[in-house]
């Protein structure tokens, strides 16, 4: 083309955009088979979840009211006065609905101290609970009484307590054992004394006054317990329960940070004192008076 | 789904040859404008391009797209010796200076044409 012109510019276009709306093509072929196959994934589930749906019956289907184990557990506050005083139920009633989510781990020996609780109602299972031999225990926070609750509870507090089950443990603790400033004022006053072996039968401590009818935190609570645990000491400086300096080796380490140096500086300090004992002049390498003589 | 299988159509349909080929002759003519007033500097006025004595060499101007080329240039061999300079007379060039400053302004008419012509061909399958 340039030819026809004895002297001209030539402007060529390089087609990048061809290649590029090619590919963006068999990038949307590939989509297309992808969505395609999604979907018809999709719609076979659905059917397979239809099918699956309708073989259900409408028992299974209908939902767990968990307030019902809280009515029936409302005769709780009339037990007898000699298994618990009534107005440390009542709070604990209002307080908190009984939810049977109590962890299988915190109620090993239930079935021994279930006797305590036997004037309850005993609370219907859900069809969807767990194993018959958790139901009882699930449903133990309704049968029993707050106070027996909180000292079984805290009897069977062992190290290995979950913390998804510490706040259930502890809030029913706080409102039917005392109140929080005499939890909180050491153990000599709570009088709570340290857990005794697992299975042991446990009878509440009376409170002094009654309780509000309140749901106090569960994180510092627990703290508060822990230390109520604890024999009570005198008043004195706290101790420590760990300095945090070891000596491993031959070096000592502060905090973390090693002192070996500090060591070293002091028996280098003692290597430049003075020596100590005879010192000075050497007799021997000093001249010979007239008359004197030569020590050996 | 329906929209991504429009889409493919419409890419497909899409003739990017031809808007390229169209937008080169847009972007030649451009340039031969540029071209041809770089040509018409009177008598007497300033002379790094050359004068418009007859008017022989800015009707050898002329451009030309074809595919994914298009040319600009001149019939005449005047246009050669006064772009290039002769023996006797320096070169007065006035077809790569007018190239050069038009050149941004011809890429830019290119791509415009092409993402015009994407855009309505999307805008057609949406439709």
């Amino acid at each position: 083309m340039i030819d026809a012109y004895t002297i001209g510019i030539n402007l060529a276009l390089q087609d990048g955009v061809s290649t590029g709306i090619a590919l963006i093509r068999r990038e949307l072929d590939a989509l297309n088979a992808t969505l395609a196959l999604s979907m018809s994934g999709l719609a076979q589930f659905q059917h397979s979840g239809v099918q699956a749906l309708s073989h259900l019956s409408p028992m299974a289907l209908t939902p767990v009211v968990r307030g019902k184990s809280l009515a029936e557990a409302e005769p709780v506050a009339a037990k007898p006065a000699g298994v618990m005083a009534p107005e440390l139920v009542a709070p604990v009633a209002h307080a908190r609905p009984a939810e049977p989510i109590i962890s299988p781990l915190i109620w090993p020996k239930l079935p021994e101290i279930a006797p305590v609780a036997a004037g309850a109602g005993a609370v219907v299972p859900t069809p969807s609970a767990a194993p018959a031999t958790a139901a009882p225990i699930a449903d133990a926070p309704a049968a029993l009484g707050g106070s027996e609750l909180a000292m079984l509870a805290m009897s069977m507090l062992p190290a290995t307590i979950s913390a998804a089950s510490a706040p259930q443990v502890e809030n029913t603790v706080l409102l039917a054992d005392t109140p929080r400033e005499d939890a909180t004022s050491g153990a000599s006053e709570v009088g709570v004394a340290p857990p005794p072996p697992p299975g042991q039968a446990i009878i509440p401590a009376a409170p002094s006054a009654p309780l509000p009818a309140v749901t106090a935190p569960v994180a510092p609570s627990i703290a508060v317990h822990e230390a109520a645990m604890e024999p009570a000491r005198p008043s004195m400086a706290p101790q420590e329960r760990s300095s945090g300096s070891t000596q491993l080796s031959g070096e000592i380490t502060l905090d973390g940070a090693r002192v070996g140096r500090w060591m070293a500086d002091q028996l280098a300090r003692g290597a430049a004192r003075a020596p100590s004992g005879g010192s000075g002049h050497d007799p021997r390498q000093g001249m010979v008076w007239p008359g004197g003589r030569a020590q050996s | 789904m329906r929209t991504l299988d429009a889409l493919h159509a419409a890419l497909g349909r899409l003739d990017l040859p031809a808007v390229g080929e169209t937008a080169l002759a847009v972007a030649a003519a451009e340039i031969e404008t540029r071209v041809r007033a770089a040509l018409s500097h009177p008598v007497g006025g300033a002379h790094a391009a050359p004068w418009l004595r007859s008017g022989g060499l800015l009707d050898s101007i002329s451009h030309q797209a074809v595919g994914a080329q298009a040319a600009v240039g001149s019939t005449s061999l005047v246009a050669v010796y006064q772009e290039l300079g002769t023996r006797t007379d320096p070169p007065r060039p006035f077809l790569v200076p007018a190239a050069m400053a038009e050149s941004e302004a011809a890429a830019g008419t290119v791509a415009e044409s092409v993402v015009a012509a994407i855009t309505a061909a999307v805008a057609g399958e949406r439709a």
